[in-house]
């Protein structure tokens, strides 16, 4: 480790986000500036804390020579995390990184994997798994109205509220592999900042040519489902059972598949649209 | 097969239970299952607590399921309740009490509350839970990637179809 510190010991940070705190060590002060963008949603720089994970960045700028591949590395505490000759992918790992890492260990939210979506004042859960539409539903909500939440994850507090993790969107593009980044002004959206209660959950995935008809589900299930996307479930079952069961309390519940997305945003809002504009929790 | 099965004394699992409105919520630590039960199999769940027979249960059960004696109910909740894993796998596995159809159509007969359901999903580990990768994506295992496959392409690691 002190091998480490005197390679990237130019500059650092430390930053804390949903009760954990990370430090950044560089061996280049400039990188700092663009791994600003990478760094989760809602954090806050905080230097008087021990840190519970170190990154550091090794970026090469030797010389290049002829034959010889310059590579740039990651570590992740004292062991190697990512190597590359792309100074990006470093930058790209270290967010999914950092994303998981938080989502698994925070302790004091509880992180699903879904997308949400802010709605008259209560927040539409989209759990799923990759591939199952969770983005493409969110950008039609988006577009909507609907304010901005999270595409990647629904994040509780204990009262089962659920907060923002506004990461742009990524959109994948004709079922392709790659995703695209757009932010959610791009849709005429705002982020939402506002803790929100729970007022729909929708269990779907995107089927071709199907037709969405939602089958009102018990709220039993849709916390068996959230406990079924969630990342950190298996190492605090009880406390991931008290978090969803208040956060299921008094929502709906809507499961079938689904076809378009706009199909399903125009069913929400002849649904729900009037009910949540008038009701209180 | 009858007599021995009515000896069963079917016992429950240990696991963290949430009640949550009509149902039940049930989290086997070892399997890193949930389940959620519905009004009618979480009482019988509640009873299974190694003391007693299913007739017994039946018995006890009777005045809220109004089922007049008959223990078809009871019986289907607790095979529903085994093949869940949420009961101990000592003795006989009731399964082949009556038959399925059997059951259901007894239980169509008298039952005024609604079948036993039994609703069961794996909790992924997180990795299972996260986003996966897309391909030649960086990766450092098989289970990130969508495609399941971190292989290596030159120096790195990355996702491969």
């Amino acid at each position: 480790m002190q091998k480490l510190y005197r390679l990237v010991g130019a500059a650092g940070m430390c930053f804390r986000a949903f009760g954990l705190t990370v430090g950044v060590r560089v061996n280049e002060p400039d990188i700092l500036e663009p791994l600003n963008n990478h760094l989760p949603p809602g954090c806050r720089f905080d230097d008087n804390r021990p840190v519970d994970r170190l990154y550091s960045f090794y970026v090469n700028r030797a010389q290049a020579l002829h034959g010889v591949r310059r590579f740039h590395t990651l570590y992740r505490n004292s062991a190697i995390f990512l190597r590359s000759e792309n100074e990006n992918d470093l930058y790209d790992g270290f967010e999914s990184d950092v994303d998981s890492y938080i989502a698994e260990t925070s302790p004091t939210r509880f992180f699903v994997h879904s997308g949400v979506v802010g709605w008259h004042g209560r927040a539409i859960v989209i759990p799923g798994r990759s591939y199952s539409g969770k983005s493409t539903l969110v950008r039609e909500f988006l577009r909507a109205g609907a304010a901005y939440y999270s595409d990647e994850f629904a994040v509780f507090d204990r009262n089962g509220y659920v907060h923002s993790f506004s990461r742009p969107l990524g959109i994948r593009v004709d079922g392709s592999d790659v995703q695209t980044l757009r932010f959610a002004s791009e849709f005429g959206s705002a982020i939402g900042t506002e803790p929100l209660p729970v007022g729909l959950v929708i269990l779907t995935t995107y089927k071709k040519e199907a037709s969405w008809h939602p089958l009102a589900a018990s709220p039993g299930e849709g916390t068996l489902k959230l406990l079924a996307n969630s990342l950190s479930a298996r190492a605090n079952p009880s406390r991931a059972l008290r978090i969803l069961t208040q956060a299921t309390k008094g929502a709906h519940i809507l499961r079938g598949p689904r076809g378009e997305a706009c199909e399903v945003v125009r069913i929400v809002q002849e649904k729900f649209g009037s009910q949540y504009r008038t009701s209180g929790r | 097969m009858k007599e021995l099965t009515d000896q069963l004394k079917p016992k429950r699992i240990k696991a963290l239970t949430r009640k949550f409105d009509d149902e039940l919520l049930v989290y086997d630590e070892r399997r890193h299952k949930a389940h959620c039960l519905n009004r009618t199999a979480a009482m019988v769940w509640l009873e299974c607590t190694g003391h007693f027979t299913v007739p017994e249960i039946s018995k006890k059960l009777d005045a809220d399921f109004q089922s007049g004696g008959d223990d078809s109910l009871v019986r289907l909740a607790v095979v529903r309740l085994y093949r869940a894993g949420l009961l101990e796998k000592s003795g006989t596995v009731p399964a082949a009490l009556l038959s399925r159809r059997e059951v259901l159509n007894r239980v169509r007969a008298i039952a005024i509350v609604a079948i036993p359901l039994v609703t069961t999903m794996l909790v992924p580990t997180p990795a299972r839970a996260a986003s996966c990768f897309p391909l030649l994506h960086l990766c450092s295992s098989n289970i990130q990637c969508c495609s399941g496959h971190c292989g290596s392409s030159g120096v790195n690691l990355v996702c491969l179809p």
